[in-house]
């Protein structure tokens, strides 16, 4: 057994209880470090994205060969839509916040609604690309369809964790007092959209 | 009235209260279900320890390929080089190190920073199962002719698949320790307060959090190319080379982060003294980690890749200025710990062994990591890029080793015995040494010397040897403490950290109260208190 004095106690005078510890936000710092990590993921293929790029550029050739295609206005669509799903999903944390039901089921459905959206239009603009894996522009390909794919799977991700979290919101779990739930989906939401602005950038404005 | 001011501070409902054995599932359906971090982490060590077989054997078949550097095949043959040399370091570090130090982490950590449980448990479960399937998957890769350099397609995209899932369930119970570190800490114990062992695995986390994404990505890249265009990969010649930065300078240093930690917590409890500048280590600690921080040394993807490239980073000066500061802070950490050594009384123990052989070594390991930028000893490339290595990763494995045995009552229930500790903790810290230091000297050497290196590569296998044994030998006197059916005490060392007022092994929710927290060392103010009162 342990040869240590027993634990100090306090007297509290008055009867008053010892003060609540703060409580802690595990889930927020927890899907700050995965969104973080997440963030790194992109970061890293960019980054070789870049490389490769000015590479080729630096050999004298241009770096999307003749008849691939990265047409700026889904990429512009696919970036208002999740802009505007940011706006939406903080009403979400906001309406949450203030207890106003109603509208933070309008708010996150909203969401959903525009993150899938944002699904279909990246998934319509791969028809549009003409960049073939196994053809003259496979090296293209490979980094494009990697950053751009790798990325749906984090919208899709983060609709998942949306979805989870308004269920919980449905089910009565997540108050005005306890909106941890929705504020660390919408900061993981917000990190993808985030990534998408890195990658919008970085592959169809600068091509 | 009389209340405990330090109410612990999660609401979990069963803090405190013991298990019932009437609602106890026992056997496989308690180790699939369960969400105890206890029980999470010593699946993970388990796991670990048997990966080790894999990593040792190849190890050793690699340092006897050595010994005549003249003739190719002696042992193994050329084709099978790549896949055994990269099944010895992806498996000594995501296979055995990384998951022997999660697990550690994950048993330990909530323990020293008086939470009820880990942050997340079920996450912390669904990793170690998601390790364990992506694990099986990475050796059966090498097994059916895959992995890196691998002739067969399919097991070299299962290779790089498994690799994938593997390092995202590493970050996923990383997530889970960085966060009770910084949310589940006991009321008092504000962050300079929180223990070393608990702040390295704190600084060890988030450096693998920004580290090993980028190897995540760089792993979709490779195999989607190797799945449609084999540009980047070259074939299969080039998918290790992408990897090997992991392994390199300075990123080799992520995975001996906690080694630190390890180390300030026994000196300090073997000394009877506080820790000297706690603050000051905490900082460099955290120096440390940020020296490790190596995502952007590794090969650049050049277009019509055919072989291994050169190191474009070695000239610049971040590589060599991170090889030199790195030993900054190692030396602030020695410089604190001999002088807490020399103000207290020091007990020798298994632990303390442990823990200065693993400083020793992983000094060994920065210093020539500092050396090596040195243009004029031309090392770049050599086997002293090897020595650097085996010496930061023999470090970590003395500190997890020295770990598993300082915190064994709270692993296994039971005590490890002493007398082969300390002799198993000197087979490895010499071990170490006679595999490191030979690969530092024929690293200087030049071609001329082929005779001379090929004497160094001996040596360079017995001391290979003498670790393989020493790792044996260490999971042998753990089975027997495992065994053993004389319970622990709760506090075998006097330890002044929260995991010693635990009962051994601890029960569902860990504390039954958790005493006042003034300082990073709670348990030995309480005994100073009691002395002085």
């Amino acid at each position: 057994m342990s040869n240590l004095p027993a634990p100090r106690t306090v007297e509290v005078v008055g009867g008053a209880p010892a003060p609540e510890p703060a409580r802690p936000r595990v889930l927020l710092v927890g899907t700050a470090l995965a969104s973080g990590a997440s963030f790194m993921v992109f970061a890293g293929m960019v980054g070789i994205y870049l490389s490769v790029r000015s590479s080729v550029i630096a050999g004298g050739d241009s770096w999307l060969p003749a008849g691939a295609e990265l047409p700026l206005t889904p990429a512009n669509m696919g970036l208002f839509t999740l802009l505007m799903a940011a706006v939406t999903m903080q009403w979400a944390v906001d309406a949450m916040g203030k207890s106003d039901r109603p509208h933070a089921y309008l708010a996150l459905g909203t969401t959903l609604l525009l993150g899938v959206s944002h699904v279909v239009m990246m998934a319509y603009y791969y028809t549009q690309m003409n960049l073939v894996l196994n053809g003259e522009s496979s090296t293209q390909a490979v980094l494009i369809y990697s950053i751009t794919g790798l990325h749906l799977a984090m919208v899709v991700a983060a609709l998942v964790f949306i979805s989870l979290m308004a269920f919980r919101a449905l089910g009565g779990q997540l108050t005005g007092r306890d909106r941890e739930g929705v504020a660390s989906a919408a900061m993981f939401w917000h990190v993808t959209i985030a990534v998408y602005t890195v990658v919008w950038y970085s592959i169809f404005i600068v091509k | 009235m009389t209340v405990t001011e330090t109410a612990p501070t999660t609401t979990d409902p069963a803090v405190g209260s013991p298990p019932d054995p009437e609602s106890t599932v026992g056997g496989f359906a308690m180790l699939v279900g369960s969400g105890d971090h206890k029980t999470i982490g010593r699946l993970y060590m388990v796991t670990a320890l048997l990966s080790l077989i894999a990593t040792g054997v190849s190890g050793v078949l690699l340092g006897a390929e050595r010994i005549d550097l003249g003739t190719s095949d002696n042992i193994i043959a050329t084709d099978t080089f790549t896949q055994v040399f990269s099944l010895h370091s992806v498996g000594g570090i995501f296979l055995f190190l990384m998951p022997l130090a999660i697990g550690l982490a994950l048993l330990i950590v909530p323990l020293q920073v008086g939470a009820s449980t880990v942050a997340f448990p079920r996450a912390a479960a669904a990793s170690f199962w998601t390790f364990l399937v992506s694990a099986g998957l990475v050796e059966a890769s090498f097994v059916i002719n895959g992995g890196p350099g691998g002739g067969n397609s399919d097991g070299v995209e299962l290779f790089l698949v498994a690799m994938i899932v593997l390092i995202a369930s590493h970050l996923m119970a990383t997530v889970c320790i960085v966060t009770t570190v910084m949310t589940l800490r006991a009321p008092g114990m504000s962050l300079h307060r929180v223990p070393l062992f608990s702040w390295s695995n704190l600084v060890a986390g988030a450096m693998w959090l920004l580290t090993l994404p980028v190897l995540v990505g760089i792993l979709v890249i490779l195999f989607v190319d190797y799945r449609y265009f084999r540009d980047f990969t070259g074939g299969n010649t080039g998918i290790y080379a992408r990897v090997a930065w992991v392994f390199g300078q300075p990123s080799i240093y992520l995975f001996a982060i906690p080694v630190l930690g390890f180390v300030g917590d026994v000196i300090p409890t073997f000394s009877g003294i506080r820790h000297l500048r706690h603050r000051v280590a905490m900082a460099a600690i955290g120096g440390f980690g940020i020296l490790s921080l190596g995502a952007w040394a590794q090969l650049g993807f050049t277009i019509d890749f055919t072989s291994t490239p050169g190191t474009p980073f070695v000239d610049e000066g971040p590589w060599i200025a991170f090889g030199l500061l790195a030993l900054v802070p190692l030396l602030v950490l020695l410089a604190l710990w001999a002088g807490t050594m020399s103000r207290g009384k020091v007990k020798v123990a298994p632990p303390l062994t442990y823990g200065l052989g693993a400083g020793v070594v992983l000094f060994v390991g920065v210093a020539i990591g500092a050396v090596i930028p040195v243009d004029q000893l031309e090392l770049v490339g050599t086997s002293a890029s090897t020595a650097q290595a085996h010496a930061v990763i023999v470090a970590a494995v003395l500190a997890l080793f020295g770990g598993l045995t300082y915190w064994s009552s709270k692993i296994l229930g039971t005590s490890m015995a002493s007398a082969p500790s300390n002799l198993i903790a000197t087979v490895l810290t010499l071990g170490a040494l006679v595999l490191v230091v030979p690969d530092l000297v024929a690293g200087a050497l030049g071609p001329d010397d082929l005779d001379v290196i090929e004497m160094l590569n001996l040596v360079s296998l017995v001391g290979g040897v003498l670790v393989a044994l020493g790792a044996l030998g260490f999971a042998t006197i753990f089975l027997v403490a495992a065994a053993d059916k004389v319970p622990a005490e709760t506090d075998p060392w006097e330890g002044h950290t929260l995991e010693w007022i635990t009962d051994s092994p601890p029960t569902v929710g860990n504390f039954a109260e958790v005493p006042e927290i003034t300082s990073e060392a709670p348990l030995y103010d309480l005994r100073h208190l009691e002395a002085t009162s």
